[in-house]
């Protein structure tokens, strides 16, 4: 008898340590995830803070063997939904990376990241959050979609729709983005989108 | 705009590798824009493809060192609390 309960403690110990190794090594990428949502770096910080104790608490839930990184994204994500979703509009320049506007890069550099940086910001939460898993983190639109609970169909046009929508923001390319609102007809402006250099 | 956004993507360092062609189209905005065209072409094609190249390059400009910054030794601290309890 007090074998098999020293089995089962090691057992537990292990998976239990599997468990807290794969946390600490997917912490840089729920950093990010924070950031895609929140745009705000004290916000993101928390953020991943409550999703790590909530994934701690519920830790029973997870079947090991399965997509850890996915159940892991889901749990930020909806504690980003449950608790700061109506804090998201707090964004300013000062959130952003200051790493990347610092030293070491020329100013026109510096301009040209807060450009994409600002336009970042005005993407929908859902977008940049899938943009972010794609190209960031090289995440598969499969992965993405059971990370975010969303079909992989929504996952793609997600992305798509980042993307071409960054790029009439910022290359003026702007039939690239066919499925975007039409212009209006009297300013030939398309709704919600902001003429850069205007 | 086109040329504002020329110019960002002419500034850009890591914008050196898009295809000279998209990077002189973007500059000019002359005939073979994309916008000029009712439907999307080849062109259009490459000029979104270089667009996602230069995209992927600033993001990761913008968000490598966030991803790099080592683990807050708070949460690292939460962490292992919790594994300790369990391992008692």
């Amino acid at each position: 008898m007090d074998g098999t309960i020293a089995q089962a403690r090691t057992k537990l110990r292990g998976e239990a340590g599997e468990f807290h190794k794969q946390l600490v090594a997917l912490v840089p990428k729920l950093r990010i995830q924070a950031l895609a949502l929140t745009r705000n770096r004290a916000a993101a910080e928390d953020l991943v803070q409550d999703a790590v104790a909530n994934a701690l608490a519920a830790q029973e839930s997870f079947t090991p063997g399965t997509n850890f990184a996915a159940w892991m994204h889901r749990i930020l994500r909806n504690r980003f939904i449950s608790t700061l979703r109506k804090q998201r509009e707090t964004t300013d320049i000062e959130d952003l990376p200051s790493s990347a506007f610092a030293v070491g890069a020329a100013h026109e550099d510096r301009m040209v990241l807060k450009e994409l940086s600002k336009a970042l910001g005005r993407l929908p939460s859902d977008q940049r959050e899938a943009l972010f898993m794609v190209v960031l983190q090289g995440m598969s639109y499969e992965e993405v979609a059971e990370a975010t609970g969303c079909a992989v169909g929504t996952a793609k046009s997600r992305v798509f729709r980042a993307r071409r929508q960054l790029q009439v923001w910022l290359a003026g390319e702007e039939r690239s983005a066919s499925s975007l609102p039409k212009p209006d007809e009297r300013t030939g402006r398309r709704p919600g989108v902001q003429q850069l250099g205007a | 705009m086109v040329r504002g956004s020329a110019f960002m993507l002419k500034e850009l360092p890591a914008a050196s590798s898009l295809p000279a062609r998209t990077m002189s189209k973007a500059k000019s905005g002359g005939a073979d824009d994309a916008s000029a065209h009712p439907r999307a072409t080849r062109s259009d094609k490459g000029s979104s493809e270089a667009f996602d190249i230069w995209l992927q390059q600033g993001l990761h400009k913008l968000y490598d060192s966030v991803a790099k910054e080592p683990v807050p030794d708070e949460l690292l601290k939460l962490i292992e609390q919790d594994l300790a309890e369990r391992n008692k």
